[in-house]
């Protein structure tokens, strides 16, 4: 055992905040993600990401570094922790991004091993707020209410029987219309208008709606059998043209980069949307339909 | 008597015009039309070939329920010595439902009038044999129909009236069109309201691979017990904003043209 991780079991001890819960703790451990302890100023964080880090107190912000070209990259939730900032951030990337936030102006250390410190959990909205006698940092997704809260709790704390598989988070995320994580990027260039980042709770709200060509919508896929093949990275087709992509999907739910006018053309047509043979369903998310044609009131049922 | 020619009948063309005609006529609150295709979906051919195998369409149509009812739900827990307005509840369901079988009725003899053979199905349809689902979906064809979407809570949630809605179908063998919605959007916020209100934990949020996980059994003998529950149904009318009594309606279109007169009319600004 690190030192650091006895000076959280002491100081849990020492704190005892609340007793553990009787209920049920099912928050979806994401396993998938690690934590980066940034000590200095982070300030300059804002010209490399889609926003700046969060100020102290002020919750937790979900921002994306940007590609050179403006393109997104990696998404992390930033939180203020103490004097420092605890990234999280996708295993994969983490070294990567360690590297680039290492290189930025007024940061004075990265500790690349916060993740043997911190656990990262998603609860979704019905569930119930987990009280631990462990340190915890606990935060409403920065993205839609619906998501929501994160919770960083300490990986000093024993491991709980019922925590569930991040992936069933990622399903809610996607039927939100909202990216898991980067791997629906991996390969593309998308901005963030297209992923709706500008629509996010965190985000300055645009003074004019955006006119874009293409935008990723979540889709619903609706098999004619009990069993669907895997449909990542498949073309989805109305009459027989392509009309958008498969960026990701979690059982009949997933997402889509869509073209968006051919979309409307297909629907205008009566084609019927398919992906791999079986139908799908594009829509737009609730939050986003305020940048759809017609969609401010009742929906014109046009024959 | 009920012998239909189709040879005096005059020809009916069936589009915007005369759903918009037949809705002011029979005067129902919605109306959307799904098409009988060879390629519909299993469960729906089903529910035809039980009731009229000949038919060529399924027309839904729509009520709305009053808000001011709905908004009286409570939790159980809450009454606590007080009145059980939620039990008025079960009597306006019925009121709404009644209206819309008449409605419905007359919409079957509007189109033997026209000439194609229709039937007006009532609001409980018999269960498939050995099955706990009834032989036809009102919900998912009205979803078909692009009416709306179902939420986690089975329920459709319509763009106009979220779920405060009363269903009825009505079969026909007039060639009417599928409804469309064009730029459809997803009614279900996905907020999982209806999951934290359900009184007797019937609703799950889906898992992958779900479009929702509901326990119909628990669900039903609930109802049966208070005699009409509704508590999903109002939650999921708050957070869509189908609420009367909630921030004004479709706030969250906020920013959309027109909606900033709207809003100040509605508070009486202007």
């Amino acid at each position: 055992m690190s030192s650091s991780e006895e000076d959280i079991q002491a100081s849990a001890a020492v704190t005892n905040l609340k007793p553990k819960s009787l209920l049920e703790d099912t928050s979806h451990h994401m396993t998938s993600r690690t934590v980066l302890q940034v000590s200095g100023d982070l300030s300059a964080l804002a010209e490399i990401a889609t926003g700046p880090a969060p100020e102290e107190g002020k919750g937790g912000r979900f921002i994306s570094l940007l590609t050179d070209k403006g393109f997104l990259d990696a998404d992390l939730y930033v939180v203020s922790y103490q004097d420092d900032t605890l990234i999280d951030v996708h295993v994969d990337l983490a070294e990567d991004v360690a590297d680039r936030l290492a290189g930025l102006a007024g940061v004075t250390g990265v500790d690349r091993s916060a993740g043997k410190r911190w656990r990262v959990f998603g609860e979704l909205p019905d569930q119930k707020k987990i009280e631990t006698q462990f340190e915890a940092i606990r935060f409403g997704d920065p993205r839609r209410r619906e998501l929501g809260a994160r919770v960083l709790r300490a990986a000093a704390e024993p491991e709980g029987f019922d925590w569930r598989h991040f992936r069933k988070w990622d399903g809610h995320a996607m039927r939100l219309g909202l990216l898991p994580d980067h791997r629906c990027l991996l390969g593309r260039k998308i901005t963030p208008e297209e992923a709706g980042y500008h629509r996010l709770l965190s985000a300055a709200r645009p003074t004019e709606t955006p006119t874009l060509e293409r935008r990723i919508l979540p889709m619903r896929i609706e098999p004619s059998s009990d069993t669907m093949p895997p449909m990542r990275d498949e073309p989805i087709l109305a009459a027989g043209k392509e009309i958008g992509l498969v960026l990701e999907h979690e059982g009949v739910c997933g997402l889509a980069l869509v073209e968006i006018s051919a979309w409307r053309d297909a629907i205008a047509n009566a084609a019927k949307i398919t992906c791999m043979d079986e139908p799908a369903l594009l829509v737009w998310p609730t939050w986003l339909a305020s940048e759809s044609q017609g969609n401010y009131g009742p929906a014109p049922h046009l024959i | 008597m009920n012998k239909v020619s189709k040879i005096t009948a005059p020809e009916v063309q069936f589009d915007q015009a005369w759903f918009d005609q037949v809705k002011s006529e029979i005067g129902v609150d919605i109306i959307g039309a799904l098409a009988i295709e060879p390629d519909s979906h299993p469960d729906f051919v089903y529910g035809v070939k039980t009731f009229m195998p000949k038919a060529k369409a399924a027309i839904i149509i729509m009520n709305e329920m009053a808000s001011e009812t709905l908004n009286l739900v409570k939790h159980p827990a809450k009454y606590m010595g007080k009145p059980k307005t939620g039990e008025i509840l079960a009597p306006h369901v019925d009121l709404v439902t009644n209206e819309l079988d008449h409605a419905n009725y007359q919409l079957s003899k509007i189109l033997k009038r026209d000439g194609y053979r229709s039937i007006a199905l009532p609001r409980r349809l018999p269960l498939r044999p050995g099955q706990m689902r009834v032989a036809m979906s009102y919900c998912h064809i009205a979803e078909a129909a692009g009416l709306g979407t179902i939420g986690t809570h089975t329920l459709l949630i319509t763009p106009e009236f979220g779920t405060r809605v009363r269903l009825a179908c009505l079969l026909t063998e007039a060639p009417i069109p599928t409804t469309k919605r064009h730029d459809p959007t997803d009614d279900c916020t996905h907020c999982l309201d209806c999951v934290k209100v359900c009184p007797v934990g019937a609703i799950s949020s889906p898992g992958p691979g779900e479009r929702y996980n509901v326990d119909g059994m628990r669900c039903k003998f609930y109802r049966d017990t208070v005699d009409n529950c509704g508590l999903c149904q109002k939650a999921c009318s708050v957070a869509t904003r189908h609420s009367e009594t909630a921030t004004p309606p479709l706030n969250a279109h906020a920013d959309a043209p027109g909606m900033a007169e709207f809003l100040d009319k509605l508070s009486g600004n202007s």
